[in-house]
């Protein structure tokens, strides 16, 4: 683990704690930065008196809002066009040049399967590696690498098990491969590491 | 899709789904016989009508006014109903029908703040905790999607789910349809599958929104809901029947809308999230801070000039008549409009509608719109809701409000 003790000055701000590049470290010192200036508001309250300690990338999650998707959807699964208007309304599409905080529902988690689910069969139907149906050894593989294209990361055991699992025993073995790898490609898509920043 | 197929085109034309209007079996609710009609009897479930910014007391309590002519109140444009106390607003409140007014009462809510940002946030929580949540928690029902906001419009606050219940948000009724096995479209994931798919999804997701608790709420409430509603049993609707009742009619091309984009579609997406078996549906609606409106004309028209008035008489109407449903239907806001000058209120006359409301006034109001004193507050209010709902150990204490049946 490289680890960078700070005790630095940054600007009027001074922190102190390990900041590291490794998320899984649980030992770490959190990053506390001592408040070099305060800002009283109403109520003659300091502004930054319930501010929060959290750690550091924590509670930072952001939905990737509506009309990211399509791109986001094509760039992933390598498709020249992809349409997500059809659930324009179920994501809440703003009006033109307004911006709306995205919001995850119960509906859009399932238009967010149901277009994925839409892109990876066209992604899945014509490629050699997916006419071989889910077995373990296989599906380790590809969803280690999905999840490395469409996360910008490498997941974790844990993450690639879930997968498996899916698509291994939970997708419909009477379906063809393509099929199945269809819909496992669907989950991966469904899951924060696609639809958050 | 890019495949070709259009969502508009499986609503095109005829009925969304084979089936009667109304639903073959609602999710998660008992469908209890009526031997001994009470509150508690049927299956519950409160359509609130939340208009943001006000809820003038010249609807609720509208004799207040005759003496003094606020708000452009007259002898003759209120309406009393029956013999009662209760006098509402003849252009708006009184064209509903002798039978839903019949189970009409005025309920008066002293909560003395007013604060738009305060009121709002009081009226919906009791502390940190959601009312919304909370009444929706507490009342009977299973159906993964229990507690609905209908509309792009969310209420003020952070709804933290309880005992499972979340609250969803629904901006198009289509996918609604289509999650509780309606038509879908012809490359539409298989529902058991993708329920399944969205499970392992959230499986996948664990790690990161365990670290991020607030930030990724929305997430951490939906994927349980979203493959919860996969797994329920099909609920028939027939769309068609549904936008004829409200006077919906299809757009260019033959699609009926399912965009949920005004007031009519949200009350109307109200009733089809009820017989989807929600408990709790909540439509916010803006524009309601009436400053200056002396002769009460822009609240009248606000309410019958976009089809409101008209949705939710078909509403009450079509709800009233459930024989295996109680659903109250609750008009509020923030507060009343005080006087002069139509500002801000300490106080709010609410509107309740429901097949056991006794008919009657808590909420009459004097000619400055003030109410009795020792008017009970917001926790009052939602103690009687509790009660004509019939929510099992009166989560919101003891209701101080003797109307009900």
């Amino acid at each position: 683990m490289r680890s960078i003790f700070l005790i630095a000055s940054l600007g009027l701000t001074a922190c102190v704690g390990n900041i590291t590049g490794d998320d899984d470290d649980d030992t770490q010192e959190p990053v506390v930065c001592e408040q070099a200036r305060t800002y009283v508001g109403y109520g003659n309250k300091t502004l930054e008196t319930e501010r929060a300690t959290i750690e550091p990338g924590s509670d930072r999650l952001r939905l990737k809002p509506y009309a990211a998707l399509a791109a986001e959807y094509r760039a992933a699964l390598g498709l020249s066009a992809f349409d997500t208007s059809m659930y324009a309304a179920t994501f809440g599409r703003p009006p033109a040049r307004w911006y709306e905080e995205p919001r995850a529902s119960a509906n859009t988690i399932y238009a967010a399967f149901a277009l994925a689910y839409a892109g990876c069969t066209q992604h899945t139907a014509s490629d050699p590696l997916y006419a071989q149906a889910p077995n373990a050894s296989l599906a380790d593989t590809i969803c280690r690498d999905q999840a490395r294209a469409f996360w910008h990361r490498d997941a974790s055991d844990a993450e690639v098990s879930a997968c498996v699992t899916y698509a291994v025993d939970q997708t419909n073995p009477a379906d063809p491969p393509a099929k199945r790898w269809a819909y496992s490609c669907a989950a991966v898509l469904s899951a924060s590491g696609f639809l958050a920043y | 899709m890019s495949n070709g197929t259009s969502r508009r085109g499986f609503l095109k034309g005829a009925a969304l789904a084979a089936g009667a209007l109304g639903v073959s079996r609602i999710p998660g609710v008992n469908l209890l016989g009526r031997a001994e009609a009470a509150p508690g009897s049927e299956p519950p479930a409160v359509f609130i009508l939340n208009l943001i910014g006000g809820y003038n007391a010249l609807f609720g309590s509208a004799d207040s006014f005759v003496g003094t002519g606020a708000f452009g109140v007259t002898s003759t444009n209120i309406k009393q109903v029956g013999t009662s106390r209760l006098f509402v607003d003849r252009s708006t409140l009184g064209t509903l029908s002798t039978t839903t007014l019949g189970k009409m009462a005025s309920i008066g809510v002293d909560h003395g703040i007013t604060s738009h940002p305060t009121a709002r946030q009081e009226l919906l929580f009791e502390g940190t905790t959601s009312r919304l949540v909370k009444m929706s928690a507490s009342l009977p029902g299973t159906a993964a999607v229990r507690c609905v906001v209908i509309g792009g419009l969310m209420p003020v606050g952070t709804h933290r789910a309880m005992n499972g219940v979340s609250l969803q948000q629904v901006r198009d009724l289509s996918t609604t349809i289509a999650v509780l096995g309606g038509a879908t479209a012809a490359n539409a994931p298989a529902r058991g599958l993708a329920a399944d798919g969205i499970a392992a999804a959230e499986a996948m997701s664990k790690r990161t929104l365990d670290v991020n608790p607030v930030s990724g709420k929305s997430l951490i409430e939906s994927y349980p809901a979203s493959s919860a509603q996969l797994r329920e049993a099909t609920v028939a609707f027939n769309y068609t029947d549904l936008a004829a009742a409200y006077g919906v009619t299809a757009g260019t091309g033959g699609s009926l809308p399912t965009d949920v984009r005004n007031t009519t579609m949200q009350i109307m997406g109200a009733e089809l999230m009820i017989r989807a078996g929600a408990n709790l549906v909540i439509a916010n609606q803006s524009g309601w801070d009436s400053h200056g409106d002396d002769n009460g004309s822009l609240v009248r028209n606000k309410l019958t000039g976009d089809g409101t008035m008209a949705a939710l008489k078909v509403f009450t109407d079509r709800t009233l008549a459930m024989t295996d449903r109680n659903v109250v239907t609750v008009i509020m806001g923030d507060f009343s409009r005080s006087l002069p000058g139509s500002n801000h209120q300490s106080n709010l006359t609410a509107t309740v509608i429901g097949k056991y409301v006794k008919l009657g006034t808590t909420g009459r109001v004097t000619s400055d719109v003030g109410l009795p004193s020792g008017s009970p507050g917001i926790q009052g209010f939602w103690a009687y809701l509790a009660a004509v709902l019939g929510a099992p150990n009166a989560p919101f204490g003891t209701n101080p409000h003797a109307l009900v049946l």
